[in-house]
């Protein structure tokens, strides 16, 4: 008595989005003369490096049924921390500063992963609260002033190239690997979709509820402090008010991606792809010379488009 | 040191009342002591002034500030009290913001307003409690109200900036246009500027525009979007200095590195810098130390039964590579 | 043709899902002031047939003649107005309002300027009560103060309330006591005295006996038979149902063998219960009976380490275990498929393989990583071995019946190898076919060698699986009877003594 005929909602949940990619890519290859050429296909991968960074963190909090709203503080907190010990005199070797930036990162993402693991303060809150805190120390560490005068080997990271591939595209490609086989090859990946699945039952196999959601906030703010330490290398400058309204960003990313806000649900080749689809959105019709107003409410469609897909797959399974 | 140990231990206490409270849109509070308390052994008045701006996280709001305390305390050393709140960006913390100050019964208020339009009801509330109050830097729309304005004219900003890029561009070519964020006052007011001196260019052409919220990294995408489109551009126009340098960092590197004239407003010291090294054609210093001493002299002579004028202007200046080593800019 | 003799005719009923037909050209006929029983597996259409009848999908083919005139309805609301009423099998009140708000909701009385009447919703929720015999529901009392049963009651009265003329009950004893089960029969009867049809759907076979007037079955959407309940008899009504002679239903045979798996000493939880003592043996299927609210699941639950600290020793062979979370259970050998499958049993959403392996996932990865190959050979064979249903098992559970998602829970503990497997409510929700295919689990089980806590309120599984049985009432362990011992008077007189 099962269907076992075509269903659309599951096939849209699955592979909609990367239609939505191609088909975008497609029409503005024909718009734009020179949107699909290596050099601009280059920069839109550098500018998804940040954000995709980010949104893979997000993904893993996602999926466990949680949410980090601190990301763009963690992001802007790290730089600032990291970028403190990346002048050229006393200058620090780069390894150093990117430990000390992914430190800052992994500090604040302890926090949040304590708060929400212990105390049974909702995510959205909890992470409410480290977004304004870690924004708060940064400001008061900085003095509200950005940080300068970056030594040469710290703008590699964001700035430099091996061979014709730009460093922060490296980083993006690495994070994703790395969260690829988190999420999708290791227990703890079973376990993360398990916790967001059904906490009780994850609890009842066994599971060790907390340790995951400490976890996935720790790896979200580790990669805020690499992201972090990205975008102050790419703008030269590490201010503290940098990467606001990031968290929006990432959260989008992911659920066009199709990894559901109610956790048990998703992936990061999704969100990877969700990040990519807000770049070249915006990267396409910058080029078309759109206005930036236009621009927000396009992306704002693809959201609400991407989430009632999101509703309507739901909707079939049950 | 001082005065940043003092800011930790009151962001202590933000903190705290945060977590009571629940979450956040508190004012933050800083209470910048000017010395000790012997004032009333020297038999002096002793006036206690509440500066709200409307966010102590844009640099030149930080810098501003820092340069009123640092003025007031050197002048009138403890006969002048400072009550510092940060509006963080939203109309209406600040209007929390300045009735706490009313309620507090402070002397006299120092603003830099948010909105144009909607401080207004805050500047009513304190002229109807008779607490004289001073703008600074930016103005409310209704100038009848407040004691005195105390700033730079914007437009004036948007002309610098763009008669210095028209004239290195030789009068004619293409010029992108990065905008702070829409509706803010300074924004529109540059804007104005800037067209104002293109009627007199016929032959300068606005090829994009867009709205990069004061962002560096926002700057440096749109950039890096425009240039990977093909589209010829001369110059970029940009209304703050942040976005100036992300528009250089865009193009450095490239081959477009010292063939695109780039300009800023602002003089932040990073821009300053830049302008020496040959990067940025120009910045335009909004003078924050003069700005500061302006108005903390009409406070003063206002706290005196003294008269001032409704308008105190504070002239912008042009910085270009020719006058950037000039000891003033760089203090 | 309408004919008056019955209050609802529906005839040649067809409806398709994406192509697939689940109904096809069923009929059922249902006389006034009867209690109608409307039975078939886990998919044999059921509710669908229903919810087309409330209004909830569209039939396809077929005519509905509801008091002799053909009608057609679209959504609930209009059902409400022709008289016709569901109650859901899983109910969902508004919890923070009041009995007679839930039960006016959306039409509440008014008073002169416009404000909701509380006094005389409060009068009217109690006439309701009288007339249907409900005594022990406050009308002001809150929702979420209820108990289960209780919900059901005020939903039945809010039926009553729309002088409903069809009323349906899906499953409406799955989750409430024997005493409970009484009180709501005689409420049936009351209502069918005045001439109200019910129309029953249900897997117990001892309650529909108890009930029913007439029967329908239904089997893979077809319609299989009506039958007055008196001429029908259980072997007959079972081999319609599933279209075979199911002779034994309960496998009787006992394994059991001296030695001791676990036994566990004065185990006491807070309120809980207390001084709780057994001993299991091995090979043998433990029962554990006792009401609802009695402290049986919070007794097995406790020594599965969901409940936090205990007072008491619990021993596997021989030693002396502790016992702070489910992992230690686990590592002990010990394994618990809960009563509430949906919340603390399986994961809806992910595929039924990485279901099975949840609970034994440590031991198929290297270095972290899920090593693929193995965990595909454990879970098949163990899938196959439970005879899992499913096109593929990289399908969600949700896919699944209740019966198959059952066995995939018992799929996942058997993986973890157990000496101890407790099964809380093991058969609740799922149809008699799965129900036999679980019993002749539990007996594969035991006689390799397993050992098997059954906890249950189902009396007829209690004694027709248990080689021995614990009563559990208030908290208590009123005793355990003995192989020999135990009949359906030998629980009830446990459970009577004070």
């Amino acid at each position: 008595m099962k269907e076992k005929n075509f269903d659309l909602g599951n096939f849209l949940r699955k592979f909609g989005i990367y239609f939505v990619l191609i088909l975008m890519m497609i029409i503005l290859s024909f718009l734009s003369k020179s949107f699909m050429t290596v050099s601009n296909m280059m920069n839109i991968l550098r500018q998804v490096s940040v954000s995709g960074i980010v949104a893979m963190g997000m993904t893993l909090v996602l999926v466990t049924g949680g949410i980090d709203l601190s990301v763009g503080s963690m992001i802007a907190f790290a730089g600032v921390i990291g970028c403190t010990f990346a002048h050229p005199d006393p200058s620090y070797p780069l390894i150093v500063v990117i430990l000390i930036g992914l430190a800052a990162g992994a500090l604040c993402g302890l926090v949040n992963g304590l708060i929400v693991a212990y105390t049974g303060v909702n995510p959205f809150i909890a992470t409410m609260g480290m977004m304004t805190i870690a924004r708060g120390a940064t400001l008061l560490f900085t003095n509200g002033r950005p940080i300068n005068d970056l030594s040469e080997s710290f703008q590699f990271i964001g700035r430099g190239t091996v061979g014709f591939i730009s460093t922060p595209i490296l980083f993006l490609i690495a994070v994703c690997i790395i969260s690829a086989l988190i999420l999708h090859k290791t227990s703890l990946g079973r376990y993360i979709f398990a916790v967001g699945g059904n906490e009780n039952a994850a609890k009842v196999s066994g599971i060790n509820v907390k340790k995951i959601k400490i976890f996935v906030y720790i790896y979200s703010g580790i990669l805020c402090g690499l992201a972090g330490l990205l975008l102050a290398s790419r703008t030269n400058a590490a201010a503290p008010n940098a990467a606001s309204g990031y968290e929006l960003d990432a959260i989008a990313a992911g659920v066009i991606g199709g990894t559901s806000t109610s956790g048990g649900r998703g992936g990061v080749y999704g969100t990877i792809v969700g990040a990519l689809i807000m770049v070249v959105l915006s990267n396409g019709l910058d080029m078309l010379n759109v206005s930036s107003y236009i621009q927000q409410i396009v992306k704002g469609i693809i959201i609400i488009g991407a989430v009632c897909i999101d509703q309507f797959s739901k909707g079939k399974d049950s | 040191m001082k005065k940043k140990f003092i800011s930790a231990i009151l962001s202590v206490m933000m903190v705290g009342s945060l977590l009571l409270t629940g979450c956040g849109g508190e004012n933050s509070n800083e209470t910048a002591g000017a010395g000790s308390t012997s004032a009333a052994a020297e038999n002096k008045e002793t006036f206690t002034i509440g500066f709200s701006d409307f966010s102590l996280t844009a640099e030149y709001q930080a810098k501003l500030r820092d340069e009123i305390l640092d003025y007031a305390e050197k002048t009138y050393g403890d006969e002048l009290e400072f009550v510092v709140l940060d509006g963080e960006s939203d109309s209406d913390t600040q209007n929390s913001g300045i009735d706490n100050l009313i309620s507090q019964k402070v002397d006299l208020i120092i603003m830099v307003p948010f909105d144009a339009e909607q401080q207004i009801p805050a500047v009513q509330a304190a002229v109807d409690a008779g607490i004289p109050l001073l703008e600074v830097c930016l103005q409310t729309a209704d100038d009848g109200l407040r004691t005195s304005f105390v700033g730079s004219d914007d437009t004036s900003s948007g002309v610098l900036e763009m008669q210095c890029l028209a004239e290195a561009m030789g009068g004619k070519g293409n010029v992108v246009y990065l905008h702070g964020p829409t509706g803010q006052d300074s924004e529109i007011k540059r804007h104005e500027g800037a067209n104002q001196v293109l009627e007199d260019y016929p032959d300068i052409e606005v090829a994009a525009e867009s709205v990069c919220n004061w962002d560096r990294a926002e700057a440096m995408t749109a950039i890096e979007n425009y240039v990977q489109s093909g589209m010829q551009i001369d110059a970029i126009f940009c209304e703050n200095d942040e976005m100036a340098l992300g528009a250089y960092a865009a193009i450095e590197g490239t081959d477009l590195e010292g063939k695109i004239h780039i300009g800023g407003i602002d003089c932040i010291s990073d821009a300053l810098q830049a302008v020496k090294d040959g990067k940025l054609d120009c910045t335009v210093l909004q003078d924050a130390k003069l700005q500061a001493s302006e108005v903390v002299e009409a406070a003063y002579k206002v706290l005196h039964g003294e008269d001032v004028e409704e308008y105190i202007e504070v002239p912008y200046q042009l910085v270009t590579k020719d006058n950037a080593d000039d000891e003033y800019f760089n203090n | 043709m309408s004919n008056n003799e019955y209050v609802l005719q529906m005839s040649n009923i067809s409806k398709s899902f994406s192509g697939v037909k689940v109904l096809d050209s069923v009929k059922l006929d249902v006389r006034p002031g009867e209690v109608h029983v409307l039975i078939g597996e886990n998919g044999a259409g059921k509710s669908t047939l229903m919810k087309i009848l409330i209004g909830m999908y569209t039939r396809d083919e077929g005519t509905v003649i509801y008091k002799g005139e053909e009608i057609k309805i679209r959504n609930t609301k209009e059902a409400l107005d022709v008289g016709i009423t569901m109650i859901h099998q899983e109910l969902s009140p508004i919890l923070e309002m009041t009995v007679a708000e839930n039960i006016f909701l959306g039409r509440e009385f008014k008073t002169k300027v416009g404000f909701v009447d509380q006094k005389k919703m409060k009068i009217e929720a109690q006439k309701l009560f009288d007339e249907v015999g409900i005594s022990d529901i406050k009308p002001s009392a809150k929702m979420k103060e209820l108990s289960t049963a209780q919900t059901q009651m005020v939903e039945i009265v809010k039926a009553v309330s729309f002088n409903a003329d069809l009323i349906i009950m899906d499953e409406p004893t799955s989750s409430i006591t024997d005493n409970e089960v009484d009180k709501l029969f005689s409420i049936i009867r009351r209502l069918t005295a005045k001439n109200v049809a019910v129309i029953y759907i249900s897997h117990k076979l001892n309650e529909i006996y108890q009930i029913s007037d007439s029967i329908t079955v239904l089997r893979d959407g077809e319609y299989i038979a009506t039958k007055a309940t008196k001429e029908l008899d259980k072997d007959e009504l079972v081999r319609l149902m599933v279209g075979r002679e199911l002779s034994d239903l309960y496998v009787t045979e006992n394994h059991s063998q001296s030695n001791v798996v676990m036994s566990v000493k004065n185990l006491t939880n807070g309120k809980l219960f207390k001084d709780i003592n057994f001993e299991l043996h091995k090979g043998e299927v433990l029962g554990i009976y006792g009401l609802v609210g009695a402290g049986r699941s919070e007794v097995v639950e406790t020594i599965f380490g969901m409940r936090g600290k205990y007072e008491g020793e619990i021993f596997v062979h021989g030693k002396k275990i502790v016992i702070s979370s489910e992992k230690d259970a686990i590592k002990n050998g010990i394994a618990l498929a809960t009563e509430d499958r949906k919340g603390t049993g399986i994961f809806l959403g992910l595929p039924i393989r990485n279901n099975i392996s949840m609970a034994w996932l440590n031991n198929l990865t290297k270095l972290g990583f899920v090593n693929g190959k193995k965990e595909k050979t454990e879970t098949n064979i163990v899938g196959d071995r439970l005879k899992v249903k499913a096109a593929s098992y990289a399908n969600a559970v949700g896919t699944l019946s209740g019966g198959n998602q059952q066995k995939v829970v018992l799929a996942k503990w058997l993986l973890t190898n157990p000496d101890v497997l407790i099964l809380d409510e093991p058969t609740r929700g799922i149809d008699i076919g799965a129900k036999a295919e679980i019993y002749k689990i539990i007996e594969e089980l035991t006689s390799q060698g397993k050992s098997v806590i059954m906890v249950s309120s189902e009396m007829p599984e209690i004694l027709g699986m248990s080689d021995r049985i614990m009563v559990i009432a208030d908290g208590e362990n009123r005793g355990v009877l003995e192989h020999e011992e135990i009949s359906q008077l030998s629980i009830m007189n446990l459970i009577a003594k004070v």
